[in-house]
């Protein structure tokens, strides 16, 4: 006979039979109660009020990782931005300028490629640049 | 959340690792959780309530002894109750021996169940066929269908190995069965 199958062979009946035997007594301890939450008070007084827990691996990797897009992220917009800077160089002078949107203004005026908006823009782009507030 | 939500593993890191409020909130819930369990198995082996309240607190101040009051401790590696079960089972043998030489009586008897006038008289035949089994069969029975213990967490609480108990329990249902198809 296998013994492994026996431990599912006693009938559901008996074994709730056996449970409410065992649970049929209930003992009241509010002295033993009292006396265990002191105990377990006065054993882990000794550590602090609070624990600072070590950051866990998944948020040190997750910081690394947002720090290293976050660079990347600033060096291509510093490479958009030189390159635009380059491209609106309309006077030639190998720095971008107001002088370029009067350079675009002219251009405009005399060609009619760029739009009055474009004119703007660069002239925004510029002041931005020079760190004064558009 | 809440702390009588969490598992005994959670408690048991709580009381690892936690604060000083924490790990004594934690301990504390176990206590309760386990409370009931304690005291029901120190009277499988003795009818005396008073034992039963000494074995109780005896069996959760060795628990907390598990826990350093600075930090670590115990490594569970199966359920609670299998550590429990042995330590609450021989504090009572103890404290029934210690009685038994304070008092000089000889009328205990260990591994008894509970007094058969505190069982509902439905299940007094039950009862009864049960006190008729060996202490050791007896035992393996209510562990396993009682506390719902699986084979390897009874070894772990008998301190046996799991093909002992398998033929322990064997051997416990062929007799009761046998005592159920005599009755």
């Amino acid at each position: 006979m296998n013994a492994e199958t026996d431990t599912t062979e006693l009938p559901q009946e008996l074994v709730e039979g056996l449970k409410r035997i065992d649970t049929s007594i209930a003992v009241m301890t509010p002295a033993v109660d009292r006396r265990v939450r002191e105990a377990a008070a006065a054993h882990f007084a000794e550590r602090p009020q609070r624990v600072a827990r070590p950051p866990r691996r998944w948020a040190i990797t997750g910081t690394l990782a947002a720090s290293l897009m976050a660079g990347l992220l600033l060096v291509r917009m510093q490479g958009d931005v030189e390159q635009s800077l380059l491209a609106n160089d309309f006077d030639g002078s190998g720095a971008v300028d107001i002088l370029d949107a009067f350079a675009l203004a002219r251009m405009n005026s005399s060609l009619g490629d760029a739009t009055q908006n474009e004119i703007d823009a660069l002239i925004m782009q510029v002041v931005t640049l020079n760190g004064a507030a558009p | 959340m809440r702390l009588d939500k969490q598992s005994d593993l959670e408690l048991v890191e709580l009381c690892n690792d936690g604060s000083r409020r924490d790990a004594a909130a934690a301990f504390e819930t176990l206590y309760r959780r386990h409370r009931d369990y304690v005291t029901r198995v120190s009277l499988r082996f003795s009818s005396d309530r008073e034992i039963a309240a000494d074995v109780l607190q005896e069996t959760f101040l060795y628990l907390l002894k598990k826990f350093s009051p600075t930090g670590e401790g115990l490594i569970l590696s199966a359920k609670l109750r299998s550590l429990l079960y042995p330590v609450a089972k021989n504090q009572t043998l103890s404290a029934i021996k210690r009685r038994r030489r304070d008092e000089s009586s000889t009328d205990f008897e260990p591994d008894r169940l509970p007094d058969p006038d505190t069982v509902n008289p439905q299940h007094e035949n039950l009862a009864r066929m049960l006190s008729h089994l060996s202490p050791r069969h007896r035992e393996v029975i209510l562990l396993r269908f009682v506390d719902d213990m699986r084979l390897n967490e009874i070894s772990e609480a008998l301190d046996i190995p799991t093909g002992t108990v398998k033929s322990r329990l064997h051997h416990a249902l062929r007799a009761l069965r046998h005592r159920l198809g005599s009755a």
